[in-house]
């Protein structure tokens, strides 16, 4: 695959990609654009090369949990050295997690809270194929697990989640998802 | 269809989290501009490295170089050991050997009456400078100091020719000479030092 399909390919899946970098950033917008930008410079230095064994955005997708995983033991350690600079951080997020929660509705802001609350297994494993529209197999691949495996957390996870929404009560307003999806495809 | 039910319901939570996703996204162009910034800065860091081990390694090689060649002249200056410098050399020490203070040499000295202390008469020891001008001869003066040879042979004299002498050499020679008799006082020896001292 030359550079130009490579580019091609980046910039038809770069939505999904911010999505599952999201994801795989626990939700750090800031960092899951850091982690996309990693991921391209080590597709255009020629680190990460696409042998064509899976599906493009399969392994695009294995890249930048690999690049995101990186990036998280780089903060976890630059955590400790900058341990006294912690509270500061915290305070920042606690702000920012209240003005989400004005701006957004209390269903989104529930669900994400249940999601962070997951093994990130499962989390990943629901995101691949609720989010992404990914098959088992190819969640598996991406998570560089068996599809047994990858089974098994898509199970437990899945019945966390409707563990959840039978005790929340919580209904879907499908007049609110149809002006949603009308907005999407304006 | 119950659980199908369930899956629209979780596939519903997921959309709605895509569509605030979809909102922070940013643009793929700033996103790969930034990327191809990154590697273009990252080829001239590793080309300033590049550079820099080279530099660092013609400066070695450059110092083992020099100092090899100021070794070499150094070498090349200095004279290398010959005759000469060996004769001298021996002279040099004998007349350190000959002036170390022994208990013969030094009873010698007490019965001279001599005036000079102890730690006067201790010869000094050569200071590396002084050794080493001793030791280097121009190429300019070594026919004048080859003449030296002969004469240098002619007075030399064993290390350990000392040892042969005796502290009171009068004294000596009269007891060597004159044959030992027995029961002699010790008074009387005493008497007989007395007036060869006198």
């Amino acid at each position: 695959m030359d550079s130009l399909d490579l580019q091609t390919q980046l910039e038809k899946h770069h939505s999904a990609s911010f999505g599952w970098a999201i994801s795989c950033c626990h939700r750090d917008f800031q960092e899951a654009e850091s982690v996309l930008q990693n991921v391209y410079l080590k597709i255009l230095e020629g680190k990460a090369r696409y042998d064509g064994k899976s599906e493009f955005k399969t392994w695009l997708f294995a890249v930048i949990r690999i690049t995101a995983l990186d990036a998280r033991r780089w903060h976890f350690l630059n955590k400790l050295r900058l341990s006294k600079y912690k509270e500061n951080v915290k305070h920042k997020i606690k702000v920012y997690d209240y003005d989400e929660k004005i701006y957004h509705s209390e269903i989104q802001v529930l669900f994400q809270d249940l999601l962070s609350t997951l093994p990130s297994k499962q989390r990943e494993v629901l995101q691949l194929v609720f989010y992404h529209d990914l098959s088992l197999q190819e969640a598996a691949e991406v998570m560089e697990v068996s599809l047994g495996t990858a089974r098994t957390h898509y199970d437990r996870g899945k019945k966390r989640l409707r563990e959840w929404i039978e005790e929340k009560g919580i209904k879907i307003n499908e007049s609110e998802l149809g002006r949603r999806e009308n907005q999407a495809a304006i | 269809m119950n659980q199908n039910w369930e899956d629209e319901k979780i596939k519903q939570l997921f959309n709605g989290l895509k569509q605030e996703d979809e909102q922070k996204l940013p643009s793929f162009a700033r996103v790969m501009a930034k990327a191809r910034e990154d590697v273009l800065s990252k080829n001239n860091k590793s080309a300033r490295n590049w550079l820099f081990l080279k530099l660092a390694f013609a400066s070695l090689l450059l110092i083992l170089f020099g100092g090899s060649l100021a070794i070499t002249l150094k070498h090349l200056i200095t004279k290398p050991i010959t005759s000469v410098n060996i004769a001298k050399d021996i002279t040099y020490n004998n007349s350190v050997i000959q002036s170390i203070s022994t208990p013969y040499s030094m009873a010698s000295k007490e019965s001279s009456n001599d005036s000079k202390s102890l730690e006067e008469n201790i010869p000094k020891l050569p200071t590396k400078s002084s050794n080493k001008k001793q030791l280097k001869v121009r190429k300019g003066n070594l026919q004048s100091k080859a003449l030296e040879i002969p004469i240098l042979i002619s007075g030399w004299r064993t290390p350990t020719d000392f040892l042969l002498k005796t502290p009171l050499q009068s004294i000596d020679d009269q007891l060597l000479k004159t044959t030992p008799k027995l029961k002699i006082l010790s008074i009387e020896a005493q008497s007989i030092i007395s007036d060869t001292n006198n």
